[in-house]
């Protein structure tokens, strides 16, 4: 049978003691109510130790049933309120093009611009035939109808112009095709050469073929392949790096964690396999709202364990060094343990799946469930160390902070409700798992450690070294002034603070998808984040595009009547000018008008006096004479390789006609116009806007002048504003229910002022560090904010009321200790999550270990002089 | 049987568009054959100012010179006042009267000899062959649309693959770049007969 230290006798005489105790140090009688109630809970839990721990057991159990269906949402875009103006917005758009949000997008991009288009190719269509885990591929440098139609879209002076090199080149591009090796290249050239020094062509015209091939000659000197740039050869102003994309939807299997998961693995096996002679020319990478979250997903979980064996460790030496002995160590962790397993319990039947901030309720419960546990154990000790046996220390411990362990657990649900009231869901949802949390904490420490020393009453007892430092009067009196110095000057600072609701602030900065994403963002006219509008008829559309085309900071504005071009007959005229030579150039034969010169050509080409004259001259010379230089085949298949590519895309310009909204391709269409004729106006900006203040002015100017615009960048902006609504209207809902509620049971102002004071400026000095070290705040670390609040309120209440009750001396108490090692067992757990590669994982690492640091020294610093001093007024 | 009310329409399509096509090619035809004449006739008998004249007659005969205009200027036309324009316009058919001369006169061994007529998009390409001193033949293609009432007259004259529209555009954008309107007529003057 179970030892049964406590009896109702003895039960009685120690409430007696708790209530002279109270009355003797002012504390009015509503503490004193408290005080009994935590007693009476662990008298209880002691008497009948093996019921109250197979309750429990029985709890965890249900509790880790419940558990397994607990799911993880990481769209960071349904952590608001979705009736928020601009949450409907984006949801309209998303519901109409579905598209726009669950495409991954793969990334093409080299300097080579014939390898970079043959792999979109190749790649496109291996996707395509992927057709169980992708519905639809669209590339549109790929694209037949836009291969043959892209001309359209240049404007009139550019199609003049690029078909005017093309007709002026088909001549020689004739003669290439019919000679495809290095003799044929050479001749065809030194041809082109004289015909232009006869003036019946530009030789300015060659130069970037000759450029070109200077390359190839180049490499094959030193015995390498470098395939000729075609592309670029006979086009102007050809980007530097070229970037291309294929958009890829995936068909969604709603049955796994990511639904998305079958398409992403399928682009990625393709991009692995695409033949090694173009991956070598092209980086390719894949990016994408899935691929960028699941990619989150695996970032979050990559280093946890690392950091969870670090924790366990550090957490294990600071419970150590302050319960002194490992059994206690163990009923702390366990305590700990039990109360994570039932929270995770209550969080699945509340609400089902958790969020990027809801799942950092882990962080909450290490944090604040330890509390519980450190105190009372350390209470214990400290009650065992003045001679009572272990049923008295056990009385006299809940008895004597009992109330404050209740009344700061329900301080603490208090200020997590406070944010159940706000439009932001991810912390309403870890408001409402934190008051729970933190009210099961409490319910396990004054059952399961009574219980647990019931049975084994040597738990009772230990204390290791570690302690907060001693400040003689003097030294607290300058402590105290130092605080309230460095909190009124973080006050200053405190305003600069911002919340950056933007997703990718939260990735890993070296995750392929993020780095993918950044190549996306450095080209203008592929950035990601864009403004959508929908319009019912093609009137308002249009109206939306012209208004926003006049906006500055607006690159672009398309809808489905700007994919049909402008000018077309006068562009097809200019297709149909240039068809007859361009034909000669896809399938005719060149006409021998120029006799091939004598000597070799590299005189000719130097003579020309050009760059590329210059280049391709000292390249033939050099490959010549280089003794391990690539073979003549292998030149001529490097110089070919591309070649029928460039007469191919030719061939299908000469097919061009008139585009209509309607022979539009369908992965084109579809971005614009919805099944049920929604159409969707695209309003793209001039600057980048993965910069906060460009974003912020974009979306103000746009929203001033289309208030019905949506989409990311305003999502991201509402967001912005709408948390730090949410953060200032909880806080102050927070501080205030904690006053009253302190205020209600201790009923002392200068007791209230002792918890709140140090808590309000420890906030300002954490706002100012995010000001100040520019970390701002954002979904990951936003956490720190309510943590701070309850582990501060804890230990405020634990230091002021142990202050008010031990006549100034309240370092003498195991009170400071206590508190001492749960704020940093709190660090110590989650200040390794800085060392993850989760940007916003490690910036709540760094911004946890700042806000509980400040709190604990504000509180150390404050709260026991602040507390004394009230307690010397009244007399 | 049953597929004979389909075929029936489109055998009907058919007897329309073929002969339409054959007529086609064959006014083309003799618009080239008419210019080729004319041109041959002026280029290798007296070379005094009636055979100028006899060529600038075939010529604005045989082009439509409205296209030639807007080609030739591209989008480079609303550089021009329309003085300037009017102006362009007058002096364009002895200036393509004195290219053709340039082009064709010199070193013309022989009449050229039209081989065939080819669809070019929605036009048709007389392909003829220069018989050279060297044996070899240089192919010409005239350009020739449908005009209608009009008639079929020749938009482009390409020689070895290389249209003069394409090449005079690029002479004449240069020209307007470098000295404006004023450079382009002027060089229109000279280059005129």
């Amino acid at each position: 049978m179970a030892p049964t230290y406590v009896t109702n006798c003895q039960f009685e005489r120690s409430n007696s003691a708790v209530q002279k105790l109270n009355n003797d140090n002012g504390l009015k009688s509503d503490a004193q109510m408290l005080d009994r109630l935590a007693m009476s809970v662990s008298a209880t839990a002691a008497r009948r130790p093996v019921v109250a721990l197979s309750v429990l057991a029985v709890a965890l159990v249900l509790a880790l049933l419940a558990a397994t269906r607990l799911g993880v949402d990481t769209d960071s875009s349904r952590m608001l309120n979705p009736s928020l103006p601009f949450q409907e917005r984006a949801q309209a758009v998303n519901a109409a093009f579905p598209a726009v949000k669950n495409t991954a997008v793969v990334v093409l991009r080299g300097p080579h611009a014939d390898a970079v288009e043959a792999a979109t190719a190749a790649l496109a269509e291996r996707l395509t035939a992927r057709d169980e885990a992708i519905a639809s591929v669209f590339a549109p440098s790929a694209d037949p109808f836009l291969l043959s139609h892209g001309l359209l879209y240049d404007d009139l002076a550019e199609v003049e112009a690029q078909l005017g090199r093309l007709s002026r080149a088909s001549n020689l591009l004739a003669e290439l095709r019919e000679n495809q090796s290095v003799e044929g290249f050479l001749t065809a050239i030194d041809r082109a050469l004289e015909l232009a020094g006869q003036g019946g062509a530009d030789a300015a015209d060659l130069d970037g073929l000759l450029l070109e091939a200077a390359h190839s000659f180049d490499a094959a000197s030193a015995g390498a392949t470098r395939p000729l740039d075609w592309g670029r050869a006979v086009a102007e102003d050809t980007p530097q790096r070229l970037t291309r994309t294929i958009s890829v939807l995936p068909v969604l299997d709603f049955t796994r964690l990511n639904p998305a998961r079958p398409a992403i693995d399928a682009a990625r096996e393709e991009i692995a396999t695409l033949a090694p002679a173009l991956s070598q020319l092209v980086e390719i990478g894949l990016t994408g709202d899935p691929v960028l979250r699941a990619e989150e997903l695996k970032s979050v979980t990559a280093t946890l364990p690392l950091s969870l064996g670090l924790s366990l460790l550090l957490v294990a030496v600071i419970l150590f060094l302050s319960l002194g002995r490992v059994g206690r160590v163990g009923l702390a962790l366990s305590a700990v343990l039990a109360t994570l397993l039932l929270t995770t319990g209550f969080a699945a039947l509340a609400v089902g799946s958790l969020n990027l901030i809801s799942v950092a309720f882990v962080v909450l419960m290490v944090g604040l469930g330890i509390d519980f546990a450190i105190h009372l154990l350390a209470h214990l000790d400290e009650d065992s160390a003045s001679g009572a046996g272990v049923s008295e220390a056990l009385r006299k411990s809940t008895g004597s902070i009992g109330g404050a362990l209740i009344l700061s657990a329900a301080t603490t649900c208090a200020a997590f409700l406070a944010f159940t009231t706000t439009d932001f869901i991810g912390m309403a949802q870890l408001g409402l798992i934190g008051a729970a949390g933190v009210a099961l904490a409490l319910l396990v420490s004054l059952t399961m450690i009574p219980a647990v020393v019931a049975l084994r009453p040597s738990l009772a007892v230990g204390r290791g070294p570690l302690a907060p430092p001693r400040l003689g009067r003097g030294g607290a009196r300058v402590g105290f002034w130092i605080a309230l110095a460095i909190g009124g000057v973080a006050c200053a600072f405190a305003p600069g603070a911002r919340f950056d609701a933007d997703p990718m602030g939260l990735r890993a900065a070296m995750a392929p998808g993020v780095v993918t994403y950044g190549w996306l963002s450095e080209e203008p006219t592929l950035a990601p984040l864009r403004l959508s509008l929908l319009a019912g008829t093609a009137e308002e559309a249009q109206a939306a595009s012209t208004a926003a085309k006049e906006l500055s900071g607006v690159r672009s504005a398309v809808w489905l009547g700007d994919l049909v071009p402008e000018d077309q007959l006068d562009k097809l005229d200019q297709i149909d000018l240039a068809y007859p030579s361009l034909q000669v150039a896809v399938e005719g034969t060149a006409p021998e008008l120029a006799a091939p010169p004598e000597g070799p050509i590299e005189d000719r080409l130097a003579a020309l006096g050009t760059a590329g004259g210059s280049a391709l001259a000292d390249a033939i010379s050099a490959w010549r004479s280089a003794g391990n230089a690539l073979s003549e085949p292998a030149l001529g298949t490097a110089l070919f390789r591309f070649f029928p590519s460039l007469i191919e895309r030719i061939a299908l310009q000469l097919e061009a006609g008139e585009i209509t909204a309607e022979t539009l391709p369908a992965g084109l269409r579809d971005r614009f116009v919805a099944g049920d004729g929604t159409l969707r106006v695209e309003i793209a900006p001039e600057a980048n806007i993965t910069e906060p203040a460009a974003r912020g002015a974009f979306v103000a100017t746009v929203l001033t002048a289309l208030p019905n615009a949506g989409g990311p960048p305003a999502q991201v902006e509402g967001a912005a504003q709408t948390v730090a609504r949410a953060m200032a209207g909880a806080a102050g809902i927070a501080l205030a229910a904690t006053a009253i509620l302190a205020w209600a049971v201790l009923r002392r102002l200068i007791l209230v002022a002792a918890i709140l004071l140090p808590l309000a400026l420890a906030a300002a000095v954490t706002l100012a560090a995010s000001a100040l070290l520019d970390i701002p705040f954002n979904y990951a670390n936003v956490i720190v904010l309510p943590l701070m609040i309850g582990i501060g309120v804890d230990t405020g209440i634990h230091l002021a009321v142990r202050a008010a009750r031990s006549d100034g001396t309240v370092f003498d108490t195991s009170t400071p200790r206590a508190a001492l090692a749960s704020a940093l067992t709190t660090i110590a757990a989650f200040g390794t999550l800085a060392l993850s590669d989760h940007r916003g994982t490690a910036s709540m690492g760094v911004m946890l270990c700042i806000a509980l640091t400040a709190g604990l020294l504000m509180i150390f610093a404050i709260t026991p002089r602040l507390a004394t001093l009230g307690r010397a007024d009244r007399r | 049987m049953r597929r004979l009310p389909f075929i029936t329409p489109l055998l009907a399509i058919l007897l329309l568009v073929l002969p339409a096509h054959a007529a086609d090619e064959t006014a083309a035809r003799a618009t080239a054959t008419k210019l080729v004449d004319g041109a041959h006739a002026a280029l290798t008998g007296d070379t005094g100012p009636a055979a100028i004249d006899e060529l600038k007659a075939t010529i604005d005969e045989a082009f439509a010179f409205d296209i030639w205009e807007k080609f030739l200027l591209g989008s480079n036309a609303d550089k021009l006042t329309e003085a300037e324009r009017a102006e362009f316009r007058a002096l364009l058919p002895g200036f393509l009267a004195d290219l053709y001369r340039k082009q064709f006169g010199k070193g013309l061994a022989a009449k050229p000899e039209i081989r065939d007529v080819a669809p070019a998009r929605r036009d048709l390409l007389v392909r003829a062959d220069i018989p050279r001193a060297n044996g070899k033949n240089l192919p010409v293609d005239w350009r020739i649309r449908d005009f209608g009432d009009r008639g079929h007259l020749v938009i482009d004259v390409m020689v070895g693959g290389a249209s003069f529209l394409i090449l005079k555009r690029d002479e004449f954008t240069a020209l307007l770049n470098s000295g404006g309107p004023t450079a382009l007529l002027e060089h229109m003057r000279v280059n005129s007969v």
